[in-house]
């Protein structure tokens, strides 16, 4: 069998994989040519060169198959999979980061401005003494449950963006010491980064709109909740976005 | 499928692949399977176009980087080691290490009967 008609079964076995194929081919005919080339420089005649060069690269059939095996379609599965770990561990980071904001925000502007109640809300007398017992300088049912209702907003927050270092400290690690760091698991550029960019974006804007209406309208039903979720998730999005278009123009070779 | 005197080499290949790469450097295909028989002593004789798989599969890994050289009379893949395969090639020495030492072990092992 001559150079030409092995490349020839060749690519007929590897029909349909695309840029890999093609790539395959290209160096399977360097291959060929190398090795008979030098055995023709060593004496044998060209056909028996390229006859010893095609049986010593083995059966076209078992070359394909293999090479089918490495490039398979499902390979999205494991950058999405990674991609989606990444994302929620930054998800959950932001969550948190928006926490410390609604601290902040009650240390300035007052608890009932991050978690007061909206108008009509009332509780029943041993709610409202359950609040007074855990907050008795509050001054009052409304500001106790105020009190009460800021702690949560601020806690659950903070405990998701803990949840979501561990998250992402963890997905760190897996990289750096398993093949999970490999190419195979690789998110390609931007898939990470644009999706997740876009989300915190559209989440921002709707809960920055949302807050700026409640304070057109004078509704304070947890205004400050929405209004530090909102106000982190641009921010968000603008690291995200800015972040993906810095490293297009500035390639390092690090993906997402 | 790969043979050293009629023994598997499937599980040891990219240990085989990712130490010639370390040893040559930057290298396109052809002279790296050149350089593994070579520096094998002609004990390895594997069948050639099925390394090309497992350099696509250690690349896809990021045990090997890649780029093609298109100043040669034909375009060629040149192949790279990456900080990856270095601790790759650690892992896999050690593995390879440690089961040598178990097999020498065993077979040097006396049976002392009484």
């Amino acid at each position: 069998v001559s150079v030409e008609r092995y490349l020839d079964e060749l690519f007929d076995r590897l029909a349909g994989t695309g840029g890999a194929g093609r790539r395959a081919l290209a160096e399977a005919e360097d291959h060929l040519r190398s090795a008979a080339d030098e055995d023709e420089a060593q004496g044998l005649s060209r056909v028996d060169a390229e006859q010893r060069a095609v049986v010593a690269f083995g059966p076209p059939h078992t070359v394909a198959a293999q090479l089918r095996a490495v490039h398979r379609p499902d390979a999205w599965l494991r950058p999405a999979f990674a991609g989606a770990w990444l994302a929620g561990g930054l998800g959950l980071v932001a969550i948190g980061v928006s926490g410390l904001v609604a601290e902040v925000f009650g240390r300035i502007f007052g608890p009932e401005f991050v978690a007061g109640d909206g108008p009509g809300v009332t509780y029943t007398a041993a709610r409202c003494a359950e609040y007074l017992r855990l907050f008795p300088g509050a001054g009052g049912c409304a500001g106790a449950a105020a009190m009460d209702h800021w702690g949560e907003v601020v806690q659950y927050r903070v405990l998701a963006g803990v949840l979501g270092l561990l998250v992402l400290a963890m997905f760190g690690l897996t990289r750096r010491r398993t093949e999970f760091g490999g190419e195979a698991w690789r998110p390609p550029r931007g898939a990470v980064a644009v999706p997740l960019g876009a989300l915190f974006a559209v989440a921002g804007a709707g809960l920055t709109g949302m807050s700026l209406m409640q304070l057109a309208y004078g509704d304070r039903d947890m205004l400050g909740a929405n209004l530090s979720a909102g106000i982190v998730a641009l921010a968000a999005a603008a690291l995200c976005l800015l972040g993906y278009a810095l490293r297009r123009r500035h390639p390092t070779g690090t993906a997402a | 499928m790969p043979s050293f005197l009629g023994m598997d080499l499937r599980g040891h290949l990219d240990l085989l692949l990712l130490a010639t790469l370390r040893q040559t450097g930057p290298v396109h295909g052809y002279a790296l399977i050149t350089a593994l028989r070579d520096r094998s002593g002609g004990a390895f004789d594997l069948p050639e176009g099925t390394v090309y798989p497992a350099l696509h599969r250690l690349e896809r890994d990021g045990s090997v980087a890649s780029t093609w050289d298109t100043g040669a009379t034909r375009k060629r893949r040149i192949y790279t080691l990456t900080p990856v395969g270095e601790a790759a090639f650690a892992a896999k020495r050690t593995h390879f290490d440690a089961f040598v030492a178990g097999v020498r072990a065993v077979l040097q092992h006396q049976v002392v009967l009484p």
